[in-house]
């Protein structure tokens, strides 16, 4: 009987150190809180059939599974006509709070810039260092701040064509 | 970091998509347990087939008071339905164990594990079972129920896994139409309504566990045949779009298999060389 645990391990301990930031990262692009802690979970599970993939790899398919989350979200209320059968009950506070109008404002905005640059807004508003965006997104940390600035740019110029002032 | 008016503007929308609520390890562990039991797909199950595994004495009472279906296929299809509305809840009593032996955990399962004799010595784990509760939030919100478990994972050396358990068992209200619901939540996604029509048809003549699989997840899915039957085959790509892991989904009388291999011949042959 094999009583190798070292991946299984590895898996571990990646898990305690990365699983919050993972999930805040997919949560702040998706908002649900389940929906987020589901994904975060999927991107562990991929990351260990490759065990070779450095931490950062975590946050990059973070990042990706979430946008693509959301733009399922997105086309699926193309089709909310259809779920009269199973219309849910009125929103609570909870759930209009989490629902705001700048919320979803920022978010449509970052769903709509270059994934990169998404990507990299998204990371670097949860905090994480230039190294460990550089890392996150396979780019020279030297370049990481000049990218920054214009993907803050590119976010400034989007949001204000689409809804206006700099309130 | 900058400090340009600009800067703390784009900082302060940004700020606003802070997540309000604390990440659940405890719920993540749970999540992530019986997804490595069978593929990542498993907790994606359909409406109608999701798990649930009551506790003992609610088992009983749930058997005389609901309706109850044995799942006994297994069924890929390329649907997403995470926009349904629906609440989920997942409980298990605990169990997730390393075994020593297939003796070991014939004790702990309930029966008897069918293993590929591939001549390595697989690492055998024991968990479960499930129970997972699907509450529809409709105007009179009602609750599907599955028991699915306990399951027996084998991990062999050549990156082999096979994943077996009991067949599935779906409990729900008596006075729920099943092939309705089942049509119902098929055409709330967007599958044409013939089809939503044979998918529910097929359902209520043959009860499978549904699994789903995003049309946007790179997948393919094939039928092929074991000397057990017909058998799914699902190959999942990596982010380069090369062949990754490949999955083989099917039932015997009794059980639900799936064996997950890095290499579609290995995962052929452990799946016809099941008992």
């Amino acid at each position: 009987m094999s009583t190798a645990t070292s991946p299984t391990q590895d898996l571990e301990d990646l898990f305690e150190a990365h699983f919050g930031r993972i999930t805040r990262v997919i949560g702040r692009v998706i908002h649900n809180q389940a929906r987020a802690e589901e994904l975060a979970v999927g991107v562990f599970l991929k990351w260990q059939r490759n065990q070779q993939l450095p931490p950062g790899w975590l946050y990059r398919v973070a990042v990706r599974e979430a946008f693509d989350e959301l733009r399922r979200i997105q086309r699926r209320q193309r089709f909310e006509p259809l779920f009269a059968a199973f219309r849910p009950s009125p929103p609570t506070p909870a759930q209009l709070h989490e629902s705001t109008v700048e919320q979803n404002q920022v978010r449509k905005v970052l769903a709509s810039l270059d994934r990169r640059q998404s990507a990299l807004l998204v990371l670097w508003s949860e905090g994480l260092s230039y190294n460990e965006l550089a890392s996150a997104l396979e780019i020279a940390p030297n370049y990481i701040g000049s990218l920054l600035s214009r993907s803050k740019e590119s976010f400034r110029k989007e949001y204000l064509k689409r809804y206006g002032t700099q309130s | 970091m900058e400090h340009n008016p600009e800067s703390h503007w784009v900082e302060a929308k940004l700020a606003a998509l802070e997540p309000t609520w604390q990440p659940n390890l405890a719920r993540a562990r749970t999540l992530a347990q019986p997804r490595k039991q069978f593929s990542s797909w498993i907790l994606a199950a359909t409406a109608a087939s999701l798990l649930l595994v009551a506790l003992p004495q609610t088992r009983a009472l749930a058997q005389s008071l609901w309706q109850r279906l044995t799942l006994n296929r297994i069924e890929a299809l390329r649907v997403d339905l995470s926009a349904l509305p629906v609440d989920s809840s997942i409980k298990t009593n605990g169990l997730a164990r390393k075994v020593a032996s297939i003796e070991e955990a014939t004790t702990a399962a309930g029966y008897t594990p069918h293993l590929p004799k591939l001549g390595s010595i697989p690492e055998i784990l024991v968990n479960g079972p499930i129970s997972l509760t699907q509450t529809f939030r409709t105007a009179t919100p009602f609750a599907v129920r599955t028991e699915f478990g306990p399951s027996v994972l084998a991990n062999y050396p050549e990156e082999l896994q096979v994943a077996q358990s009991q067949t599935p068992q779906l409990f729900f209200p008596p006075d729920l139409d099943i092939e309705q619901l089942i049509e119902k939540t098929f055409r709330s996604i967007g599958v044409p309504a013939a089809e939503a029509s044979r998918l529910a048809r097929n359902f209520k003549s043959q009860p499978a566990l549904l699994l789903q699989i995003p049309p946007e997840e790179d997948a393919q899915l094939t039928e092929i045949t074991l000397r057990h039957g017909p058998a799914m085959l699902v190959e999942e790509r990596n982010d380069q779009g090369k062949p990754e892991r490949f999955t083989i989904l099917f039932h015997t009388a009794d059980r639900l298999y799936s064996i997950s291999a890095a290499d579609k011949t290995l995962a052929i042959r452990a799946a016809n060389l099941i008992d």
